[in-house]
């Protein structure tokens, strides 16, 4: 990177930076100022040394939510990713249920929790399955048309260079469905935590949704407020880790694709 | 292989057309004729789901059959209504607050290069952060009453409406630009005619994911802090092991998903005839 372009980039990046800041810094002269009770709003440099105060009791139901969301969306992957691939390949199973399985789509999914509380207790294991739900149908119906849609040139070309039919799944079809997979492993991930935390708030022994509802009904705000931005380090960190592994499994596509606003 | 005949090439497109949100609406209007399979498909689960239930004898409060959640689903049809009504209400107040306050802000932020510079950034990182997260935050705050849940409903629905306003508004061919301005387009004219009409794809594909958010925004609040609502009485419901009575409390959420799908769907169709038909006719 030569010295201009990193000037450039250190202009662009000072906006947000700068609109961040001063946002910020209205919140804490707002707050001192109009005298807002901390029970309501608390400081933003209170958030941060409550947090950092509590941060040994915070960081093990860091690693549960976590803990949680990672399984569940392992398993989302491990089921959702062959799963889109029997669909892509039968015809029978796509007419039979597709359209139900859009359907179900369009069930609250969140609202599963109640019931896996019911069924699985407080442990771990109906945040888990929540996740999972959470994230199965983004990846399933997004590996489905990644794997049905095939530019047919590719496979005749692949077919007049005399490829096998394992090399024709392996490296025609598995290739040109990865795009269209990560559209769906990163939709997935920026919501996994969100399928933790929703279970923790209503029935949990650990977990970051229970200290958070623990924070404020001692109307601790400020612990509340860390305890949220530690939710969100999670929730990015999924994100933008999946982003990472999308770069590098897919480096062709994603240089050609070159935008950040994919996220869309 | 079989996606050397033509037919089944289409057929892989057009599945693959599907997947976006709208994939409800075309699934059911291309299918015609083979629409029977998936019907028989669907009652051939509840079959095998009913079979299952009473041949294993699963215990009714843990496992219903469906008959069992649609027996009980009409008994308390009248129960489930009242708290019906409240989350759609919520569900649709949400919706409309993020899209009173988010279409002005998308408006404005993508006419600012200095606004759009300085935040745009910003509400794409807070696009990706899980807003469901302040949920409790915002229950401290308001109480348990409706506003909270509109609260919680508009800010999980915000950030799609905005950032597609913002890609809409902003992303214009400049040659159509400099056409109607050397027609002597006044500025209104330009904003009426030309950029709102050009935004208005864009701004739809927003207003249908933040369509699919309203239910879940209402729900989760009424899970938090509910006195009524779906989300409330599932949880009690549950909190009681009657499961028959859960499942059927998920099928009435569901409607109200539905509802806002095929809302969205209908304005959109008034609203840009002309962006729909020509979609339909190349997503064929």
């Amino acid at each position: 990177m030569t010295a201009a372009s990193l000037a450039e980039r250190a202009r662009e990046v000072s906006y947000p930076v700068g609109a961040a800041l001063v946002a910020l810094a209205v919140w804490e002269a707002g707050v001192r100022l109009f005298k807002v009770p901390r029970f309501i709003l608390p400081l933003p440099t209170s958030i941060v040394t409550e947090g950092l105060k509590r941060s040994a009791s915070i960081t093990p139901h860091f690693w549960i939510t976590s803990y949680e969301a990672t399984v569940g969306l392992v398993a989302a992957i491990l089921v959702a990713i062959p799963l889109g691939l029997l669909f892509s390949y039968s015809t029978f199973l796509r007419r039979s249920f597709y359209p139900l399985l859009v359907f179900i789509d369009e069930v609250p999914k969140i609202a599963f929790a109640p019931i896996l509380i019911t069924w699985f207790g407080f442990g771990l294991e109906p945040k888990m399955i929540l996740t999972f739900i959470v994230c199965f149908f983004p990846i399933f119906l997004n590996s489905m048309a990644g794997f049905s849609a095939i530019e047919e040139e590719f496979i005749n070309l692949g077919r007049s260079a005399g490829a096998r039919e394992w090399e024709m799944f392996w490296k025609i079809r598995i290739h040109s469905a990865m795009p269209n997979v990560f559209v769906g492993l990163k939709m997935a991930a920026a919501s996994a935590m969100t399928g933790a935390v929703v279970a923790e708030f209503l029935a949990a022994d650990q977990g970051l949704g229970l200290f958070l509802q623990r924070a404020l009904s001692e109307l601790n705000m400020a612990l509340g407020f860390a305890t949220i931005v530690t939710m969100w380090v999670i929730g990015l960190a999924f994100f933008y880790g999946m982003t990472l592994i999308e770069s590098w499994a897919i480096r062709w596509h994603v240089s050609k694709r070159g935008g950040r606003t994919e996220i869309l | 292989m079989k996606q050397r005949d033509p037919e089944a090439a289409e057929k892989a497109a057009d599945v693959s057309g599907q997947v976006a949100r709208t994939g409800l609406v075309r699934t059911l209007g291309q299918l015609g004729l083979p629409f029977l399979q998936p019907v028989l498909a669907f009652l051939l689960l509840l079959a095998l789901w009913q079979l299952i239930v009473t041949i294993f004898g699963v215990p009714q409060y843990l496992f219903p059959g469906p008959i069992e959640v649609i027996e009980r689903g009409i008994r308390a049809a009248p129960k489930i209504w009242a708290n019906y009504t409240t989350t759609l209400r919520s569900a649709v107040l949400g919706y409309l607050l993020a899209v009173v306050v988010a279409v002005p802000g998308s408006l404005i932020i993508a006419y600012s290069a200095f606004a759009e510079k300085s935040l745009f950034p910003g509400l794409v990182l807070l696009h990706i952060t899980p807003k469901v997260t302040l949920a409790p935050i915002i229950i401290a705050w308001l109480g348990f009453g409706v506003l909270p849940k509109v609260v919680v409903t508009a800010l999980l629905c915000f950030m799609p409406i905005m950032l597609n306003g913002i890609l809409g508004f902003r992303s214009i061919d400049p040659e159509i630009v400099y056409l109607s301005q050397s027609c002597g387009a006044r500025p209104w004219e330009m904003f009426w005619k030309v950029r709102l009409p050009n935004a208005l794809p864009t701004l739809f594909t927003g207003l249908k994911h933040a369509a699919s958010l309203a239910l879940v925004g209402a729900v989760i609040a009424e899970f938090i802090g509910g006195n009524h609502g779906l989300g409330y009485y599932l949880v009690t419901v549950m909190d009681n092991m009657q499961t028959d009575l859960g499942l059927a409390i998920m099928a009435a959420m569901t409607t109200i998903g539905l509802a806002f799908f095929f809302g969205i769907q209908i304005i959109e169709g008034l609203a840009i005839p002309w962006h729909v038909s020509k979609r339909r006719r190349e997503g064929r």
